[in-house]
């Protein structure tokens, strides 16, 4: 049973490259992994995930705007009874931020230069009883 | 897999939707899902959406989307794309250009990865349109990966074949090869702001004349990414699934649908368990102590005898 992750870029930042990089190191690392392109709301991101039935959602932010877009994709979570399911966001992320992200419940966040194993191994370690 | 979210998915709750396709895709017992209401499927019409890769697929499907939508009825979608053969990891895309309808609660879409299947879709793609159908969905848009020529399991799984060409997909010659374009009940020519649009139209014209059916396959010239020629698709695979009615032929699809689900639990029994955690350590354990193969794989079809599902 492969691990089934979606890979979304919420907001209106253009730069999908790291989305783009992490897709394919999931892929190449045996996951089925949805993509769903450019400017996403958090509504439709979880709608998706839900339609998808996906083990984890990862999203990439580059805007600045994460400290209002994560906490707004977590509300949709819980709205929908699908919080619980790890989330990990990507991106251009100020260590402060990142903290107050995993405060309200990120799993985990990774910043440039991130070598694409360390997002595998996180998947693999938050996703046991798949493989 | 309980009794509660196959009633919460029958009543429409997308998650329990998801969740049995997830259960159904990795090859699990489907009685628990489909108890004695088997009769129950049937009633959706399966359009099957195939062509190259890069032919417009994915935005024709979320076109017709659209069109199915503006008649009241709810629509789902099976979207397929390739695993690697490597790493048996998958990229999921078709998405991307559906988004229009990703908030629509009466559209549900769902990718998968064809696991190793050759022939186009996901081994599980036919049992997951009829999950979709037993849910109620009265239209079942299923889109293949790429195809070449030969990749025709969407003809047997589908009522309507819808085959997407763009003006560069070849010449005459190309159309008269076999495979595919014999499947196809419907072209569609997209991308016909690009030149070479009339020339395809005649080669196929040329191609589909040598032929000899009943139904003779129209033409539909499609820019999909404007919606041109988008509800001329919809009326022409509406009139063919009225074709399929009229002549008592939707009958003979659903027999041979029926013939290739069991061709397919019969093959799942059987083969490629080789690798399942449990088998691998038996296996391993019978390699250990010298046990002959065939000794082994007896001992492993013995037992699928006695318990079938994964």
């Amino acid at each position: 049973m492969a691990i089934k992750v979606i890979i979304a870029k919420p907001g209106l930042d253009g730069h999908d490259r790291g989305a783009k990089v992490i897709a394919q190191a999931l892929r190449n690392a045996g996951m089925e992994v949805v993509y769903t392109g450019l400017h996403q709301t958090p509504e439709m991101i979880i709608r998706a995930a839900i339609q998808e039935d996906v083990d984890v959602i990862g999203v990439s932010i580059l805007s600045g705007a994460h400290m209002s877009i994560v906490p707004r994709i977590i509300e949709k979570m819980k709205e929908n009874g699908i919080w619980g399911k790890p989330l990990f966001v990507g991106g251009i992320i100020p260590a402060d931020d990142a903290e107050e992200l995993k405060k309200i419940g990120v799993s985990a966040v990774f910043g440039p230069g991130t070598p694409t194993s360390k997002v595998v191994e996180f998947i693999n370690s938050v996703v046991k009883d798949k493989k | 897999m309980n009794t509660e979210t196959v009633e919460r998915a029958k009543a429409g709750n997308h998650q329990a939707q998801a969740e049995i396709i997830t259960y159904l895709e990795n090859g699990k017992n489907p009685e628990i899902i489909f108890g004695d209401s088997y009769h129950c499927i049937g009633n959706a019409h399966r359009i099957g959406i195939t062509g190259p890769p890069g032919a417009g697929k994915s935005t024709v499907v979320s076109k017709l989307i659209t069109e199915v939508r503006r008649t009241g009825s709810k629509c789902a979608v099976v979207a397929c794309d390739p695993s690697s053969p490597y790493t048996h990891g998958a990229l999921l895309g078709d998405r991307t250009r559906m988004v229009d309808h990703f908030t629509d609660p009466g559209v549900f879409i769902r990718s998968m990865a064809t696991r190793g299947n050759l022939g186009g879709l996901a081994p599980t793609t036919s049992i997951v349109a009829d999950f979709l159908d037993f849910c109620g969905y009265p239209v079942i848009l299923i889109e293949t990966v790429g195809v070449g020529q030969t990749e025709v399991d969407v003809v047997s799984k589908t009522d309507t074949v819808v085959v997407i060409i763009t003006p560069e997909s070849g010449d005459s010659i190309q159309m008269m090869k076999a495979g595919l374009l014999e499947g196809a009940d419907i072209f569609c020519i997209n991308k016909t702001d690009r030149p070479g649009g009339d020339v395809m139209e005649a080669d196929l014209t040329f191609g589909l004349g040598l032929s000899s059916r009943d139904w003779a396959p129209p033409i539909v010239k499609t820019i999909a990414k404007e919606s041109i020629g988008i509800s001329e698709l919809y009326t022409q695979i509406k009139k063919h699934m009225e074709h399929l009615i009229k002549n008592d032929e939707r009958n003979n699809k659903c027999i041979e649908r029926y013939f290739s689900e069991i061709d397919f639990w019969l093959e799942s029994f059987v083969f490629d368990k080789a690798l399942e955690p449990e088998r691998k350590k038996y296996i391993q354990k019978s390699f250990g102590e010298d046990t002959p193969p065939w000794t082994v794989a007896k001992t492993l079809w013995k037992n699928k005898m006695e318990e079938p599902w994964q």
